[in-house]
């Protein structure tokens, strides 16, 4: 098992999260779990319950609110949702990662 | 401002902790459900949606202790817990405990008292102005059998002092000789 999967570098989780409630609106812990698990192809070896303490630290800088609501299937279920700094932490951070992402992808282009 | 506002929930969160690890046990139990659920859809016995479900959650437990860390201020709890630690084993050992007790009430008592003394006496200046000025007027009478032998003063030398004297700062050291040579032979026993 994992053997091709990669680990999640440390903070990206938190925009994965962001970007997945922007994508969807309010959304359940397990249902942005699903939904990241299905936009990476299984491609990450991500336990469910580490969103858990990431959903924490969002909600601790304000980033994402939560509110106890109803799923499809009527179970009572804790849904979060982006908030007006979230929204803006979020392009700010997405700039940042596509920074990095980009001067990655220069040093690989150039061992090539 | 992200540090302050993740301090001031985490204080908040202190006060509430007991709420919270229940609408943590109850996220999670939601999560485990909605997760069954879905597995159950997709055509799996309950048992093995279940477990299914328990095993892409990764440890419950752990995720519920490092959700706790991230949530609460953890060093201040694990002060918290040292100190009623402390205190038990304080109470479970009462001949220890009065030892502890007495030999820190003596030690402080003590050291209080004679700080009192050394401030007074030597590092607090007296309570007149220009205190710094003040010295201590003494006699020394100088001839064959008595040299060198420091008399003190009575209130009718002082008074004659006081009034024949010239003034000197009466700090250094030329300054006493010279006093002292002027006031030599004025000074009426």
């Amino acid at each position: 098992m994992g053997e091709n999967k990669s680990d999640v570098l440390q903070g990206t989780l938190d925009l994965m999260v962001l970007k997945t409630l922007e994508a969807m609106g309010p959304l359940h812990g397990y249902g942005i779990a699903r939904r990241i698990e299905q936009v990476s192809d299984n491609g990450l070896s991500l336990n469910q319950g580490t969103i858990y303490p990431a959903l924490l630290r969002l909600q601790q800088r304000g980033w994402i609110k939560a509110e106890w609501g109803l799923s499809e299937t009527k179970r009572r279920a804790k849904f979060y949702s982006l908030t007006r700094i979230g929204r803006k932490q979020m392009t700010q951070e997405t700039e940042n990662w596509e920074r990095i992402a980009g001067t990655m992808a220069r040093f690989l282009a150039v061992s090539d | 401002m992200d540090l302050v506002r993740v301090f001031l929930s985490r204080c908040a969160a202190l006060i509430r902790s007991d709420r919270l690890d229940e609408d943590l046990d109850e996220e999670v139990r939601a999560h485990i459900d909605l997760a069954t659920e879905e597995n159950v859809r997709r055509g799996m016995t309950a048992q093995e949606a279940r477990t299914r479900a328990l095993r892409e959650f990764g440890g419950v437990t752990q995720t519920k202790e490092r959700y706790r860390v991230q949530r609460g201020l953890p060093r201040l709890e694990a002060l918290a817990k040292d100190t009623r630690y402390a205190m038990r084993q304080l109470a479970r050992n009462p001949g220890f405990t009065l030892t502890v007790i007495v030999t820190l009430a003596l030690s402080i008592g003590a050291n209080t008292a004679i700080f009192s003394i050394v401030n007074a006496l030597m590092l607090k200046s007296l309570p007149y102005p220009h205190s710094e000025r003040m010295g201590v007027i003494f006699m020394r009478i100088q001839g064959p059998g008595t040299a060198d032998q420091r008399h003190q003063i009575d209130g009718r030398q002082w008074e004659l002092l006081r009034d024949n004297a010239p003034a000197r700062c009466g700090r250094c050291e030329a300054c006493s000789k010279e006093w002292a040579s002027t006031m030599r032979g004025r000074c009426l026993l």
